[in-house]
């Protein structure tokens, strides 16, 4: 097999879906917080709390409901934690995102260790994991059928979550006092908005789609948790965001982007190319996608100072 | 307000889970009035409890060969009333330079056991500096030409020869077909944490096991670029899965967990490395368990525990750099369960061939090449030899 016909093939299609689901999960979470103007990048340390809690949680009441729900509990907690300090004490937005992510990295495998005696991952301990869907209307149709071959549900949910994150942006009452939070605090606050409410149940939403992110690397991805398993999917998926402008379907867009550039850089290993030069291929795409980006906002802006001046 | 108080109550144990954490921190200060110059046991003397200090560089929990040593460790004490005193260092490359010589002014040990392929410089450094402190290094070595390294023992093992059984085995079983899953591609794969010197001998060693057997086998090889992502662990693995590979070995720690999820989903094989992965994976009831053939172990516990009786009894001879081959036995792919069923009943032929190659390596007829000193020129050219020729 060549490596093109490798990379067009089902199952490398199949893996870029996989790949992405929780860099699409974290980039929805940071494109809800974005457009309510909070910077945090506290998701990872939200995914890594719920990805312990959810596969151990479901391990102790053996079952896959009540494990995902005390796992999104555990990671909408960090969530809580970052708004309190954020809104409420006023705190260094990205100081705190530091420590809870530090507090992710560290505090799982010490509540691992107190749990189960092992520090690097809860592999001898049985869970249960979401489960894999064939949708059989789709078999038959040539490219969709083998890319949506046997995907968990999970990945399922993730295209479902940007359309609603889209939909509570864009077209909701709640969607509108968000944005009007984010672009001008004090005009929202004027008007009779409650800025601390209204930034406080974005982090929530946030933290549930974060956490749903961390679910899918213990509950699907792998049915165990793995020390500091995110391995730094929570800042791509950040930079999906960013890239996008916080726009929900950009980020989804931009997310499936990184999922193709790392699951062509492993295929590339496969074909020999130097380990290192793969790894580098997700950053390469995402400073160009920087590039271009920040090209067109500069460009934007001239236009912009233009027309005023000609005005 | 009550959003208030809940958020209260959840900071206030979130603080107090994190000051339980630093208490948990095992202290680098003796815990008992030792003797400080307490000297080796002469034989003849009467045998002293022994106060050990492991130091080490990783952390313990986390199923690498230090967990096997600190368990041989903690055997060894229960047998000897000996007191066991561990350093973590949770992979701080930092600490070593400070914390070695700290260690050894302190007095309070006997013998300080530490490994692997950072530390022989800091060692080497304290030792300069207290010369008397007694060591056990394992997976490394120190310089043994400088004459402050004469209360150093080093033992290494040769993973390259270790990798080499792997190799060959994974050769013998891509072939055999009627095995429902392996597939008709003469392909194996293997699965790397990131490029060092352990890791690349490993690497060289399988290269030159697959080639031994038969060298129009193909070796696909990746790298995941740490010890921790396991998902990208069980990408890599299902991408040589679709290039033909059918028996994958992982040497990427805990990371390997992700590739043998992925053979088990693909129902192909793979190896695990360090310790028992079979073992572990059984314990959590999955299916996962029934593709691991078999796990690539240096049993350094046996090793080091073997060293602490020698020491123990005063028969252990400082600086000099003991090497276990395989003859000596401490180097095994471990035949579990599984490995009977599947290889042993399932490919006697193969079964029959691998025990012959691993005769002659104990026998010292099969040269096999290594990454240790070698240069990056010799890595790349065995690198070559994975494909078909």
């Amino acid at each position: 097999m060549s490596f093109f016909e490798a990379v067009f093939s089902g199952n490398t299609l199949n893996s870029i879906l996989r790949m992405s689901t929780p860099l699409i999960f974290i980039a929805m979470a940071a494109c809800i917080g974005r457009k309510a103007s909070i910077t945090s990048i506290a998701y990872e340390g939200m995914a890594l709390f719920s990805a312990l809690c959810g596969t151990l949680g479901s391990h102790y009441t053996n079952s896959l409901g009540l494990g995902a729900l005390i796992g999104i509990f555990a990671g909408m907690t960090v969530a809580i934690i970052f708004a309190y300090f954020v809104l409420y004490l006023d705190t260094d937005a990205m100081l705190i995102g530091l420590a809870l992510n530090s507090l992710g990295n560290f505090g799982t495998v010490y509540l691992l260790f107190l749990l189960t005696g092992r520090k690097s991952d809860s592999s001898s301990y049985s869970s249960l994991s979401f489960p894999n869907i064939d949708i059989s209307a789709l078999k038959d149709v040539p490219v969709l059928g083998a890319i949506f071959n046997n995907t968990n549900v999970l990945t399922y949910l993730a295209i479902v979550a940007t359309i609603v994150i889209f939909i509570i942006i864009y077209k909701t009452p709640f969607g509108l006092r968000l944005r009007s939070v984010g672009e001008s605090p004090d005009a929202a606050q004027s008007v009779g908005i409650n800025v601390k409410r209204t930034r406080f149940i974005v982090m929530l939403i946030s933290g549930f789609l974060a956490s749903v992110g961390g679910l899918f690397m213990s509950m699907a991805y792998l049915p165990y948790f793995t020390k500091n398993m995110l391995s730094g999917r929570g800042f791509i998926g950040l930079a999906a965001c960013n890239l996008a402008a916080g726009h929900p379907l950009g980020a989804f867009a931009c997310a499936v982007l990184f999922g193709a550039a790392d699951a062509i850089a492993n295929l590339a290993q496969t074909f020999r190319m130097p380990a290192q030069f793969a790894s580098m291929m997700p950053y390469i795409v995402t400073i160009i996608g920087l590039c271009v980006t920040g090209y067109r906002s500069t460009h934007q802006k001239v236009k912009k100072a233009k027309e005023a001046k000609a005005a | 307000m009550k959003l208030k108080k809940i958020v209260a109550l959840t900071l206030a144990m979130t603080m107090t889970l994190g000051l339980l954490a630093s208490c948990g921190k095992k202290d680098p200060e003796p815990t008992q009035a030792a003797n400080p110059g307490t000297e080796t046991t002469d034989p003849g003397t009467e045998k002293k409890p022994l106060n050990i200090m492991m130091y080490v560089i990783q952390s313990l929990g986390t199923l690498s060969c230090e967990d096997l040593i600190y368990d041989k460790l903690v055997q060894f004490c229960d047998e000897t009333g000996s007191t066991l005193n561990t350093y973590e260092c949770n992979s701080d490359e930092t600490k070593h330079s400070t914390t070695l010589p700290e260690l050894c002014a302190s007095g309070a040990y006997d013998v300080i056991v530490t490994g692997y392929y950072s530390i022989p410089e800091h060692v080497q450094r304290a030792a300069e500096m207290y010369p008397d402190q007694k060591w056990i290094l394992f997976d490394t070595s120190v310089d043994y030409d400088l004459d402050y390294c004469k209360n150093i023992a080093s033992f290494t093992a040769d993973q390259n020869t270790l990798a080499f059984m792997a190799g060959a085995l994974a050769a013998l079983m891509t072939t055999e077909t009627q095995d429902t899953n392996i597939n008709e591609d003469k392909v194996v794969g293997w699965v790397g944490a990131a490029e060092n010197t352990a890791v690349n001998d490993f690497l060289v060693g399988y290269i030159d096991g697959v080639n031994y057997v038969d060298s129009s086998i193909e070796v696909l090889y990746s790298y995941v670029g740490d010890w921790a992502n396991s998902a990208k662990a069980n990408e890599l693995a299902n991408a040589q899965f679709d290039l033909g590979a059918d028996v994958i070995f992982t040497v990427c720690g805990g990371a390997g967990f992700g590739a043998c999820e992925a053979a088990a989903a693909r129902k192909h094989y793979a190896f695990g490395v360090d310790t028992d992965f079979g073992a572990q994976l059984e314990q959590n009831g999955s299916d996962t368990a029934n593709y691991v053939v078999s796990s690539a172990i240096k049993q350094f516990g046996e090793i080091v525990y073997d060293a602490m009786v020698k020491f123990y009894n005063g028969e252990l001879e400082f600086g000099k750099l003991t090497n276990c081959d395989v003859s000596t036995g401490y180097l095994e792919m471990v035949e579990t369960k599984q490995f009977d069923e599947i290889v042993k009943n399932g490919m006697p032929d193969a079964y029959a061939r691998y025990t012959e190659i691993c005769n002659d390596l104990a026998a010292g007829k099969i040269e096999v090449g290594t990454a240790v000193n070698a240069t990056t020129e010799y890595i790349n050219e065995k690198r070559a030899e994975a494909a078909p020729f």
